[in-house]
């Protein structure tokens, strides 16, 4: 008997830890994989079963003696809810950056090899540089950091840029209030990220990676640092990866709390020891990044994702999504939401399928008012404005954003004027400091909001707003001021009578 | 002229095969591939509006008023970071640009005081004038917002004050300390709205890494950063471009004045040494000039017991000229002699070797110089065939290996420093040479790929070492070696010996053999190595040798004659070049001709109408020896204290005592006044009239801000002592001066006032063959026809550690204080240096008991001084280093008689001397013991 | 004083000493021709008169000093 009892943190976080003492206690062999990405069933426990994996929970520590004396070993019991793959939240979804995550030993290398890891570097590396960098453009793959660059078009500017030192940068780290899918993915299956690290390198003709974790993510940064030690050992890494004669490391380093670090070139600073403030473009890392070298910036997803391009063809990823959003996004679901946690499908999915199929409303129960998509810089959209499919281009269309695929539920208790201070306080707390949209106009902006509540010269004040974000938009020198109007504008858009004014006075 | 605003294009020069042209607002302009938007407008006339740029740095892209719009390109890109592209189309004003600006600046105003009327900036600040460019006329957010108002003022920097009240962290300042001064002493701390300048690890600026160079005052925009004298004396009104006086770097600088008071000197963009930098002396401590303890006229006495007796300057002239005229009388025409001043302008100079030659009617000139830089004189002459240095300071920026021998430039030339860290930052190598562990071997950004830390003293076994590497490693530039030098056969063989090996040397040195194989292959490797050397070089009893022994490690690997190479002097004093070109060597005319030469005697001869001697005269050593002998009985001295300033001050003052007439041209009553008759009160750089010549010889004009205010030139003053001895001498005017020099030395031909305003500066040679002057010297020969190499055999030190005096004192200077510290001991620099103190290793401190700040005394086999100990890792076991900025430390009472063979300049850098803790009631004086002031010396 | 040596005896021994790598007619002239490019002539008088009394003139300053003798310009 083999049970799995994840060792994912979100898992940890509701007493996953307890649970897999317990088994164990009992004499039952215990996998920690990762989570499948059911959070509101956490901890749940599967057994290996002449039916495949069966799950159950979410579990307790004390559910324990009872699962087992229930014939749990046997995949039975009043509490079991089938075969995993068959649960239809799991089983609706299009698994391919996360097909192992939640499956896999995390930090087996045979576990990995035998669910299909290494096909996509074994594949890289028998073509040239160049056709790996095409086979990515191919497949349409979009940066899952947000900003949803091609991938393969900047590999392209990187491997044509002179220099014999370039970097693999990994961003991971994932600030956005409401996404966990680069912390699952670090925690539940760490040698896709490494195999797609050294695709990328051998692409560019890279022989260094970093990867750049947040410090709250202690969990994620001890998983990859094994992963790297054992990827080595392995000979997946290093001087000779694969006995190809292609040389390929990977550092984890670990940021110190800044959300701006979040930003590729805050990133690049604070991997240079700096502090994290935002570099100007041009130059664009791609040709002047770390330490001045050409150097990919990705996104843990986009970088997970390239294994499987590699493995099973660009076309087969490219089949899937809508439009330029090809492939499948991995959204996840928090907020006030009744099933919160991983979905990986196909773009085109909408906003509603999301929200209410998979996540089922709000956890209140009651009726969902807004939902903010693309972490807290994102629009707020109305409940009743659901049935948008998630696709770059679509989101763009009504001011609002992908993101990195963090969906968050508001029920009708919020307040979103509150929301929309939020989005400039956390701006003010969270700016960089260097240039004077950000900087100052955050503080301004959550002054003028708190005088638009209270009544205070309203008209003027929403006109001094508007110009606010307009400058911020317009003239901040990176994403997080250029962004931050976004949810305030879509908060008066959609929902002007929080903001303690007659409708018609509205907002712009 | 009234106040000089320099225009400032936004974003540095950018240099590039390709050219762009871009159309802005409708006119084309073309640009090197690569320049700025922000640039490429300015220079078409268009200046778009900007805070946080600045062309002395780096676009930052901060403050986001220089947006534009650009055809094709999304939304509003900073002008300052993005580059042009050929055939790009620029708007830089369109009404959402405008309101884009002004939303801006609505923003900084809403976090700024609103005093602009009592500011001390008004009207110098940029913020200001932004907020008139953008028309803002109402700041909607109102002031009672989130602001930094209350923020306090750091006054902790004796010159600027630091107010975060009006700061808009457009990191211009940080930015300055960084790529500038290259020090990192400051940053920005705190995030957000939080963001705030931060000196050193949230420390007031005095106590932080602060160097006080002033470029943070320089390039902020606002009156956060601002002078305290601008605070209390108010925006000057009119500039005088002028040159400073401290340092060989020579910096240009704008003298800013209200009426003929100077508020103060900001260093000139366009000045060809420092491009806009400054240090903590030339940018702030110019205040010694109005210093109360000037003399402003002339005194006389009979005996140097005597009190001074103020007289009229007739009365000085006719008594110095009849005295001098007796004691020729009476003891032959050579008993009497003079020293011209590196602290003095050549037109100063010349004059002074003038009357010499033909009044004195001797050789005996000499310079201070002798104590510096003579054996850089000589050496380079053997071998090159010119006394001076080979590159302009510029060449350090296409240097990929820097060497640096017995010289801290971070201390004694910090402007040049600064270029060249900002050259070692951008990845070329670095070799120390020096017993200690100077600032540069490790600094921010930077680190030596070699510290070769040899014994003092043994400098040419280590040059020969490096040598013996490149030849006997095949590592010579054969091709160069055999179209450009001679003797090469004869050195190669000579410095192949086995005595010359790192080996075999390793025991003298002190130097690793492997570590000095690899320096030496790092040099060779180059491919452009350039050395600079300061006085650690020149100040030894092989000081020439050394000279000539780099000159040969150049030739030999090729590095001469074009950019990023070469051998470079670094001269302690503002004009030691300048005054060595105007012929103050007793052996030397004009341009370093010998006057055993009848071709140029008779160039003189013809001029002045008198003979010149084809004998050298006396050197400054040998006039001190002639005086002990009787046989030298006046010497009339130009500003060099030759009392605190020459090694071993008993045998300097014995000789001073034995004189029957010694004449002091001078600021301040310094120590060799002690021993004067007459004093000729000098003049200050700011009521100058002249040239100076810089390290590069670079030949800047000196302008005066003000009349004398002694209410002679000092040219004046000693054509006027000429013409009382009887010999015609007069100039209209000190441009008349230069004239004559131009006209009679070949290498100043196409030098004078007319072209240097025009100009802005020249380096000799600077004639008809080179009408701009010759910024690289040997490009395509040497001047002396083939570079000569010279065996240099390695002759250790007659000075030797003993049984008695076990460790070797070596000196120095440090940042803020100048030489004998004459001028910046009457400044506030003293805050930063109130007294010399003697840095000796924890060890040879722990072996004698001593503790940091512990008095001690220090004895040598001439003298004993006390002063405080500190102890410092920097130095070496068995090297002890102290400065001689203080004449109540006298230093200088424990150096020796020991000089450079070729030269006689002293062996201040090696001194046999014991330490040992002072009696418990022993004391220093206060540093400013300047009751007993002191000026202007050798070094 | 600190040396009882006198002082154009302390300097010719100086100079001297920088050529002693050289053979002794060679390191002679090189001396001669220093001594005759520098040195006052009243210095270079002096060093002839204590040429052969002076017994602590180094051999090759000597030999200089007999050839200004000979050859004094």
């Amino acid at each position: 008997m083999t049970v799995y009892v994840p060792g994912d943190s979100a898992a940890r976080s509701v007493g996953a830890d307890e649970v897999a003492a317990a088994f164990a206690a009992h004499g039952v062999p215990v996998v920690r994989n990762g989570s499948r990405g059911l959070l509101w069933l956490e901890p749940l426990v599967e057994v290996a079963t002449e039916r495949g994996r069966v799950a159950y929970g979410p579990v307790t520590a004390d559910d324990v003696p009872a699962l087992l004396a229930d014939g749990l070993a046997e995949g039975r019991g009043a509490r079991c809810l089938g075969p995993t793959g068959e649960l239809p939240w799991l089983r609706d979804q299009t698994r391919v950056t996360f097909a192992r995550v939640g499956v896999v030993d995390p930090l087996s290398p045979a576990d990995f090899e035998a669910h299909g890891g290494l096909r996509g570097l074994r594949a890289a590396l028998a073509l040239d540089p160049a056709d790996v960098v095409e086979r990515v453009v191919a497949s349409g793959l979009r940066g899952r950091g947000g900003a949803g660059f091609p991938t393969g078009v900047k590999w392209r500017t990187v491997a044509a840029a002179a220099g014999d030192v370039k970097f693999v940068c990994c961003n991971a780290d994932e600030g956005d209030s409401g996404t966990f899918a680069d912390r699952m993915l670090m925690e539940g299956d760490p040698f896709t990220l490494l195999e797609g690290m050294a695709i990328a390198g051998y692409a560019v003709g890279a022989r260094e990676g970093l990867v750049y974790v947040r410090s709250e993510y202690p969990d994620a940064v001890a998983v990859l640092r094994a992963a790297v030690d054992a990827a080595r050992a392995a000979g997946w890494l290093g001087a000779d990866v694969l006995g190809s004669g292609v040389a390929f490391d990977v550092e984890v380093r670990v940021g110190a709390g800044a959300y701006i670090c979040g930003e590729e070139t805050s990133m690049l600073e604070s991997l240079e020891g700096r502090r994290g403030t935002v570099r100007a473009k041009p130059p664009i890392p791609a040709l002047s990044g770390l330490f001045g070298r050409p150097t990919v910036v990705n996104n843990v997803l986009s970088l997970a994702t390239v294994p499987m391009v590699l493995a099973d063809g660009p076309e087969a990823y490219a089949a899937l999504g809508t439009g330029r959003s090809r492939g499948t996004q991995v959204f996840q679901l928090a907020g006030n939401v009744a099933r919160g946690g991983i979905v990986e499908t196909a773009f085109g999915v909408t906003l509603r399928e999301l929200v209410h199929d998979w996540g089922g409303g709000t956890r209140s129960g009651r009726p969902v008012r807004a939902v903010q998509v693309g972490g807290p810089l994102g629009a707020y959209l109305p409940g009743d404005g659901l049935d948008l499919p998630m696709d770059y281009e679509a989101f763009a269309a009504v001011q609002a954003m992908v993101g990195h695929g963090g969906v968050v539920v508001f029920d009708d208790t919020v307040d979103m004027a509150a929301m929309a201070r939020f989005a400039m306080e956390f701006c003010a707390e969270e700016s960089c400091g260097k240039c004077t949209p950000c900087r100052v106009g955050a503080v301004r902006g959550v002054e003028v909001i708190d005088r638009i509540v209270a009544g205070q010269d309203r008209a003027k004040n929403l006109l001094l707003l508007d110009d606010l974000c307009e400058l911020m938009v317009d003239g901040s020198l990176c994403a997080m001021g250029g962004l931050t109007p976004m949810p305030v504008r879509s908060a008066l858009r959609h929902f002007p009578e929080d903001f303690g004014a007659p409708v018609e006075e509205g907002a712009s | 002229m009234g106040l000089l605003k320099e225009p400032d294009l936004g974003t540095p020069a950018v240099t590039s095969d390709t050219t762009a042209e871009v159309l802005v607002d409708g006119t084309a302009v073309t640009v090197p591939a690569g320049t700025s938007v922000l640039r490429a407008a300015a220079l078409a006339g268009i200046d778009i509006p900007k805070l946080c740029a600045t062309d002395s740095l780096e676009a930052f892209g901060s403050c986001r008023l220089c947006l534009v719009e650009i055809d094709g390109a999304r939304g509003t890109p900073a002008s300052c970071t993005t580059p042009v592209a050929d055939g790009m189309v620029v708007r830089t004003q369109t009404p959402r640009l405008e309101k884009l600006r002004r939303g801006v600046l609505e923003l900084y105003i809403s976090d700024h005081p609103l005093d602009c009327l009592t500011c001390s900036a008004n009207g110098d600040c940029e913020l200001q004038d932004m907020a008139g460019v953008v028309g803002l006329r109402d700041v909607r957010y109102g002031y009672a917002g989130e602001n930094h108002l209350d923020a306090p003022t750091d006054s902790s920097n004796p010159y600027f004050d630091f107010d975060a009240s009006k700061c808009i962290v457009c990191s211009r300042c940080v930015r300055a300390c960084d790529e500038v001064q290259g020090t990192f002493a400051l940053t920005i701390s705190g995030r957000g709205f939080d963001s705030k300048v931060t000196a050193g690890v949230d420390q007031p600026f005095l106590e932080s890494d602060c160097v006080s160079c002033g470029a943070c005052v320089q390039a902020c925009p606002t009156a956060t950063l601002q002078e305290r004298t601008v605070v209390e004396l108010g925006m000057p009104t009119r500039t005088v471009l002028t040159t400073c006086a401290y340092c060989g770097v020579g910096c240009s600088f704008k003298a800013e004045l209200r009426g003929d008071q100077v508020v103060r000197m900001v260093p000139y963009k366009d000045g060809g040494a420092n491009e806009g930098h400054s240090c903590v002396k030339g940018r702030f401590a110019f205040g010694y000039a109005s210093h109360p303890d000037r003399v402003l006229a002339p005194m006389v006495r009979d005996r140097i017991t005597d009190p001074w007796r103020t007289v009229s300057w007739e009365e000085a002239i006719g008594h110095t000229a009849r005295r001098l005229r007796e004691i020729q009388a009476g003891h032959g025409p050579g008993s009497i002699g003079g020293i011209t001043s590196s602290r003095c302008t050549n037109e100063e100079v010349y004059v002074v070797q003038k009357m010499v030659r033909a009044a004195f009617g001797n050789n005996n000139v000499d310079t201070c110089a002798r104590v510096c830089h003579s054996p850089t004189g000589y050496g380079l002459k053997q071998t090159f065939g010119t006394s001076a240095g080979t590159q302009d300071f510029r060449s350090v920026a296409y240097a990929d290996v820097i060497v640096v021998i017995g010289a801290n430039p971070t201390d004694g030339h910090p402007v040049f420093a600064s270029r060249m860290k900002r050259r070692l930052r951008e990845g070329a190598k670095l070799i120390v040479v020096d017993p200690r562990r100077i600032d540069l071997v490790r600094t921010p950004h930077v680190e030596a790929a070699h510290h070769l830390q040899l014994a003092p003293g043994t400098n040419v076994a280590v040059i020969n070492a490096m040598a013996h590497v490149v030849v006997t490693e095949g590592l010579v530039a054969r091709d160069f070696v055999a179209e450009r030098c001679e003797g090469y056969e004869e050195w190669a063989a000579f410095i192949a010996r086995e005595e010359n090996s790192p080996e075999t040397l390793a025991e003298v040195t002190g130097v690793p053999a492997a570590e000095l194989r690899a320096a030496a292959r790092l040099y060779a490797a180059g491919p452009n190595s350039a050395i600079y050397y300061g006085l650690g070089v020149t100040e030894h009893s092989q000081g020439s040798t050394m000279v000539m022994g780099m000159a040969n490690l150049a030739m030999a690997t090729g590095n001469i004659g074009r950019d990023g190479v070469g051998v470079n002097p670094l001269r302690g004093q503002n004009n030691v070049q300048g005054s060595c070109d105007m012929g103050s060597f007793p052996h030397e005319l004009p341009g370093y001709r010998h006057v055993s030469d009848d071709g140029v005697r008779e160039v003189y001869e013809q001029l002045w109408g008198v003979p010149i001697l084809p004998e050298p005269g006396l050197r400054i050593p040998n006039m001190f020896d002639a005086a002990l002998d009787g046989t030298f009985r006046a010497l009339y001295v130009q500003g060099e204290d030759l009392a605190q300033s020459d090694p071993n001050t008993r045998h300097v003052t014995a000789a001073l005592s034995a004189m029957d007439l010694v004449v002091v041209q001078d600021l301040f009553l310094n120590e060799t006044a002690k021993y004067a008759h007459v004093f000729l009160p000098g003049t200050s750089f700011l009521e100058k009239d002249g040239t100076f010549t810089n390290a590069e010889r670079r030949i800047n004009r000196v302008r005066p801000v003000m009349a004398p205010r002694t209410g002679r030139h000092e040219w004046q003053i000693v054509c006027e002592v000429a013409r009382a001895m009887g010999y015609p001498m007069d100039y209209p005017s000190s441009a008349a001066i230069m004239d004559e020099i131009a006209l009679t030395t070949p290498t100043f031909a196409g030098v004078s006032f007319a072209t240097l305003d025009r100009v802005g500066s020249v380096q000799w040679p600077c004639n008809e063959a080179a009408p701009t002057g010759t910024p690289i010297m040997h490009k395509d020969g040497f001047v002396r026809g083939k570079g000569a190499f010279v065996p240099t055999a390695y002759v250790p030190t007659k000075e030797r550690s003993t049984r008695k005096y076990p460790l070797i004192l070596t000196t120095g200077r440090i940042l803020s204080q100048y030489n004998v510290g004459s001028q910046t001991r009457r400044t506030a620099n003293v805050v930063w240096h109130s007294e010399d103190v003697l840095e000796l290793h924890p060890h040879d401190a722990e072996v004698r008991g001593i503790t940091d700040g512990d008095l001690v005394d220090l004895a040598s086999r001439v003298g004993r001084i006390t002063l405080r100990a500190r102890i410092a890792d920097r130095m070496p076991v068995g090297v002890v280093y102290t400065t001689f900025h203080h004449p109540v430390t006298g230093a200088n009472v424990v150096t020796t008689e020991h000089s450079d063979w070729a030269t006689n300049c002293p062996e201040y850098k090696v001194t046999a001397v014991q330490v040992s803790l002072a009696r418990a009631d022993a004391q220093v004086e206060p540093a400013a013991a300047a009751a007993e002031p002191v000026p202007v010396a050798g070094e | 004083m600190s040396t009882t040596v006198r002082p154009h005896v302390r300097l010719a021994n100086d100079i001297a000493a920088q050529f002693h790598h050289l053979p002794p007619d060679e390191a002679a002239e090189r001396v001669a021709a220093h001594l005759r490019m520098f040195w006052d002539p009243r210095m270079r008088a002096q060093l002839l008169a204590t040429v052969t009394a002076d017994g602590e003139l180094d051999p090759v300053a000597r030999a200089a000093a007999l050839l200004l003798r000979d050859t004094p310009r």
